[in-house]
């Protein structure tokens, strides 16, 4: 699904230049769930944005899907992004102004959808998160367990192939934490392909495959036997 | 997904309400103001623009040469049309006619009512101008020498269910003569400098049976229809070579045209007030646009500085799919909806507000959906327009957003102080300064022009039109002077701000080459100590001196100059071409406005066998003014006894002199009302800028605060940036004001100089409004307790 070949990606500012990836090869499988972990600037968030079509390597190459997109337009990757990959950011990022529902709707706005489609397929994604009842109120009467529920509701409304997670439960207290993290193990049994960014040992324990990043090259990949369920 | 669209405005709207107030506020008044002004130009603009023949129709104006005196004037000789039409081949037609007037009618030829609009006209009127007839044959129907065609609503007035054709009709204007109705035209409702209620057939009139075939005396108006294909440039030599023919090769008058379109803007036309002036259009237009531009300027700076509150959506649209140009059409989207929303507002306020306007302009405006579809369709555009125009610059700034960057919280360094933004600002505060100046300046000349010493005394002087009485006028007077309130009293011709005639001529026999204009005056010996006069030299006229009536005149310094006499005491006794004698010169005084410089004045006594034009009338007396009740009631007793039916009329010398700057003193209290709103709008945005300001920095507040920094520091911190644009703001209005005025004060004789004190005074003006509106986001931001601050971030 995903193939890296030497990426690379530099931040250039007028005096200085930060390299943030450095020659970056990397294959993810359809199906995986994979963790990613480092220190603070190490790269992380960089290889997120990159595979989730946020951003465009500076050098090297990336295939998603079979296409190879390292330097294709925003247009173009707007239109790659929809329906195929969703986002979960650790503050959540959800619209104030919009209600649980239209929220989690805005995807499949943008795709398209008519409007009966788009309601049976928000309520079942708000079923599948159990957050049905909280469908008319607005993100800031919601718990931060609550939100993170909707805005992963919103990541695999629109079927999503790829959910791209960034640490996930950095705003949340242990409870809410492992109830994110059990409904993403949820989601990639049911064949969700997911890459995650995290600082916690204890969550990388959900993923199958954790690649530990240092000053933006991988230095150790790990396949982890006995994973949590 | 535009309801997705709307709803999200809309909850942002709520949400945010004070900044959408401000929005909403000020384009509401933008919009409102551009309602009214141009309803007010449409107006103005669409005076005669309906007539079939406008196109090649022309009003042929006048320009003569007088000595040192250009003068223009819509007059022409009555000859002139009939004699275009007979020698130029490209001349289809011609109309002559009087300009439309105020007289009486009657039915019997006794009793008569007063009616505006009266018309006197040469027979092809109808056939030129597109007013349709309900009866008569629009060729002929004037063609009979003692036709009238009148309107239906005249007709209706005059004899109700009655056939009106037929009937006979006694007009007094000029004279008094009887006309018959040959004709009913539908009621002018449309714009017209021609407006009339009557038009009757001008052959008849006493004052055309003697100036027929005259080319000396200019008093009818001309209008000419071209062939189709001519135009004016085409005819130009010929007329020019008519001038040669009938005024003599040395005649220095040239006729010029107006295209009927234009007469009633044009320079020559002097219609009441603002109205009928392109300078005034230009004004209103200039002022109204100037403030929606200051509206739509707010919506763009506080639109981009909200970004940082919209940038998460912006960045989260992106994320699941929204791409560049959905998003540039939903914040385009969201100014227009909030133009519209504003349009509206603006339609209620100009509705509440057009009473007064009409007031102020003099007219009967209206505003309503069934009589201005279109021309409220119009605005509608130009409101969808200014929500385009103030919605793109967001647009395109919001959706250039990175969503990697934003969704982080990066938004709020990368987007501190966009210079556009400071340019905007600047220009905001520009426009403000640029209008206080203006006002300042209005008003210091309008305060020098009424209290400049006019050179005469115009307090506790009162003046009464008597032609009715001109024969008793010497009674009336030696009746008046009988009342212990009444100082002194003269009788005359003119008295300042009431002047009226002219006269033309090489006054010195010695240089004869020398042509002068003069403002004349017939008056008694009197004249001069009712009005307060100086003698520079000699002495005023001598009731007891016979010989004065005919031979003595009085002239101002202005004269002697225009004469080159060398000293006043010189031209004590000199004689005038006519064979009278200079016995006395006058300091030169105010006859009219500031606006005009000082003229030659020749002063003369009515002839000791005057006729009926050469006499006074009317009385000016000086009052005591204690009892000006007790003066009025014993002249109105005194004047009912020469001439019971006719009313009496009186004037303060002073209030009517004043009156002559009546429409400057509107336009000074225009200029102010505009000049508040700008403030307003402007202060409203500076406002809502400050606040995200204070907002932005707030934790740049905590540290420094932290770091022991006074409350006045952080005060001077947050108001400097602002206060630099306001100082460069206040440098641009500064040139442009400086020329906008001088071209202002171009148009008075008599002027103040603008000097730096004014535009101190406004710099200083605005930056006091400026740091005021500034300071109390400031004082909030800088009394906050940093922990508070910091441990938000």
């Amino acid at each position: 699904m995903i193939q890296t070949k030497n990426l690379k990606k530099t931040y250039t500012t007028e005096e200085v230049e930060t390299t943030a990836l450095n020659n970056v090869n990397l294959e993810i499988e359809e199906g995986e769930f994979c963790a990613i972990m480092g220190p603070s600037g190490c790269g992380k968030s960089t290889l997120l944005n990159i595979m989730g079509l946020l951003d465009n390597p500076t050098e090297g190459e990336y295939n998603f899907l079979g296409h190879q997109v390292a330097d294709k337009s925003e247009r173009e990757r707007a239109q790659l992004r929809k329906g195929n990959i969703g986002f979960i950011f650790q503050s959540f990022n959800l619209i104030d102004e919009l209600t649980v529902f239209e929220n989690v709707e805005l995807p499949l706005l943008y795709l398209g959808v008519s409007a009966d489609e788009r309601k049976e397929k928000v309520e079942a994604a708000l079923e599948r998160m159990s957050m049905m009842h909280r469908r008319n109120h607005f993100p800031q009467q919601l718990s931060g367990g609550q939100q993170q529920r909707v805005a992963i509701a919103r990541a695999v409304v629109a079927n999503a192939k790829l959910i791209l997670a960034d640490e996930p439960t950095g705003n949340l207290d242990s409870d809410h934490g492992d109830e994110v993290m059990k409904l993403l193990a949820e989601l990639n049994e049911a064949g969700t392909t997911i890459v995650m960014v995290t600082h916690s040992p204890h969550d990388a324990d959900y993923a199958r495959r954790v690649i530990h990043l240092f000053d933006g090259h991988i230095v150790t990949e790990n396949m982890q036997e006995g994973f949590h369920v | 997904m535009l309801k997705n669209y709307i709803k999200i405005a809309w909850r942002n709207f709520i949400r945010n309400k004070f900044y959408s107030l401000i929005n909403i506020l000020g384009l509401s008044i933008g919009l409102g103001c551009l309602i009214l002004v141009m309803l007010f130009v449409t107006d103005e603009l669409s005076y005669d623009q309906f007539h079939d023949k406008g196109d090649r129709t022309h009003f042929v104006a006048r320009e003569s040469q007088f000595g040192k005196n250009i003068s223009k004037g819509l007059s022409t000789a009555f000859p002139l049309g009939r004699t275009m039409k007979e020698t130029i081949p490209e001349v289809e037609n011609y109309v002559t006619m009087t300009w439309p007037g105020n007289g009486a009618v009657s039915l019997d030829g006794k009793e008569y009512m007063d009616e505006q609009d009266i018309l006197y006209s040469t027979s092809d009127f109808f056939g030129m101008f597109s007013f349709p007839l309900l009866i008569g044959n629009p060729q002929t129907v004037l063609e009979q020498k003692n036709a009238v065609v009148i309107t239906q609503e005249m007709a209706d007035k005059l004899f109700g269910k009655d056939e009106p054709l037929g009937q006979t009709i006694h007009l007094q204007r000029y004279d008094e003569k009887e006309f018959i109705v040959t004709g009913i035209a539908q009621n002018v409702d449309q714009n017209s400098y021609l407006e009339f209620d009557f038009v009757a057939s001008i052959d008849d009139l006493s004052n055309v049976q003697n100036n027929r075939d005259s080319w000396g005396s200019s008093m009818y108006h001309t209008y000419v229809t071209l062939q189709k294909g001519a135009s004016w440039s085409d005819i130009e030599p010929e007329v020019a070579d008519l001038v040669d023919t009938h005024r003599g090769e040395d005649s220095k008058t040239v006729f010029f045209s107006i295209p009927l379109p234009q007469l009633y803007v044009s320079d020559l036309v002097s219609v009441s007030g603002f109205k009928g002036d392109m300078t005034y259009i230009y004004i209103f237009s200039a002022i109204a646009l100037f403030i929606l531009l200051l509206a739509c300027i707010n919506y763009m700076n506080l639109a981009t500085a909200r970004a940082t509150q919209r940038s998460r959506e912006v960045g989260i649209r992106k994320v699941v799919g929204a791409h560049k140009g959905q998003l540039v059409r939903q914040f385009i989207g969201e100014g227009m909806l909030t133009a519209i929303f504003a349009f509206f507002i603006g339609l209620i306020l100009a509705e509440f507000a057009l009473p007064f306007f009409n007031e102020f302009v003099g007219k009967e405006l209206t505003l309503n959906l069934s009589d201005n579809i279109v021309y409220l369709l119009s605005l509608f555009g130009v409101a969808l327009l200014v929500g385009l125009i103030s919605g793109s610059y967001p647009a395109f700034f919001l959706s250039r957003f990175e969503p990697a960057g934003v969704l982080k919280g990066e938004a709020r360094k990368r987007l501190s102080g966009t210079a556009l933004r400071k340019i905007l600002v600047v220009g905001q505060f520009a426009v403000s300064t640029l209008l206080i100046i203006c006002t300042l300046i209005v008003f210091n000349q309008l305060r020098y022009v009424l209290d400049k010493d006019l050179g005469f005394q115009d307090e506790q002087v009162m003046y009464i039109p008597a032609h009715q009485i001109q024969d008793q006028l010497d009674t009336f007077k030696q009746t008046a002077l009988q009342h212990s309130g009444i100082n002194a009293a003269t009788a005359t011709t003119a008295v300042p701000g009431r002047y009226n005639m002219r006269i033309g001529q090489p006054f010195d026999p010695e240089n004869p080459n020398n042509q002068l204009s003069a403002h004349f005056v017939r008056s008694d010996a009197d004249y001069d100590d009712v009005l307060g006069l100086e003698l520079v030299a000699g002495r005023f006229f001598d009731e007891q001196r016979p010989t004065d009536r005919d031979t003595a005149r009085v002239i101002n310094e202005a004269m002697l100059k225009e004469l080159n006499w060398a000293s006043a005491e010189e031209a004590v006794g000199r004689k005038l071409n006519d064979g009278s004698r200079i016995i006395g010169i006058v300091k030169d005084y105010h006859y009219q406005s500031l606006h005009h410089k000082i003229g030659p004045v020749l002063i003369r006594m009515k002839p000791s066998e005057p006729g009926r034009y050469s006499s006074y009338n009317m009385l000016a007396l000086r009052f005591q003014p204690q009892q000006v009740g007790d003066v009025i009631s014993y002249l109105q007793k005194s004047w009912d006894n020469l001439t019971p039916d006719e009313p009496m009329t009186y004037h303060f010398l002073d209030e009517k002199f004043a009156e002559q700057y009546e429409t400057d003193q509107k336009l000074s209290h225009a200029i102010l009302v505009f000049a508040v709103i700008a403030i307003l709008i402007a202060c409203m945005g500076l406002f809502g800028l400050a606040a995200f300001s204070a907002e932005r920095r707030t934790k740049e507040i905590g540290v420094r605060k932290v770091l022991g920094a006074s409350v006045f520091d952080i005060i001077a911190l947050l108001s400097k940036d602002f206060l630099i644009l306001v100082l460069v703001g206040f440098l641009i209005a500064v040139p442009v004001s400086w020329y906008a005025m001088n071209q202002w004060l171009a148009d008075f004789a008599y002027r103040i100089e603008i000097g730096a004190g004014i535009f101190l005074l406004a710099g200083v003006g605005a930056v006091v409004i400026a740091l005021a509106t500034v300071s109390w986001q400031s004082v909030q931001a800088a009394v906050s307790n940093p922990v508070d601050s910091l441990r938000s971030e």
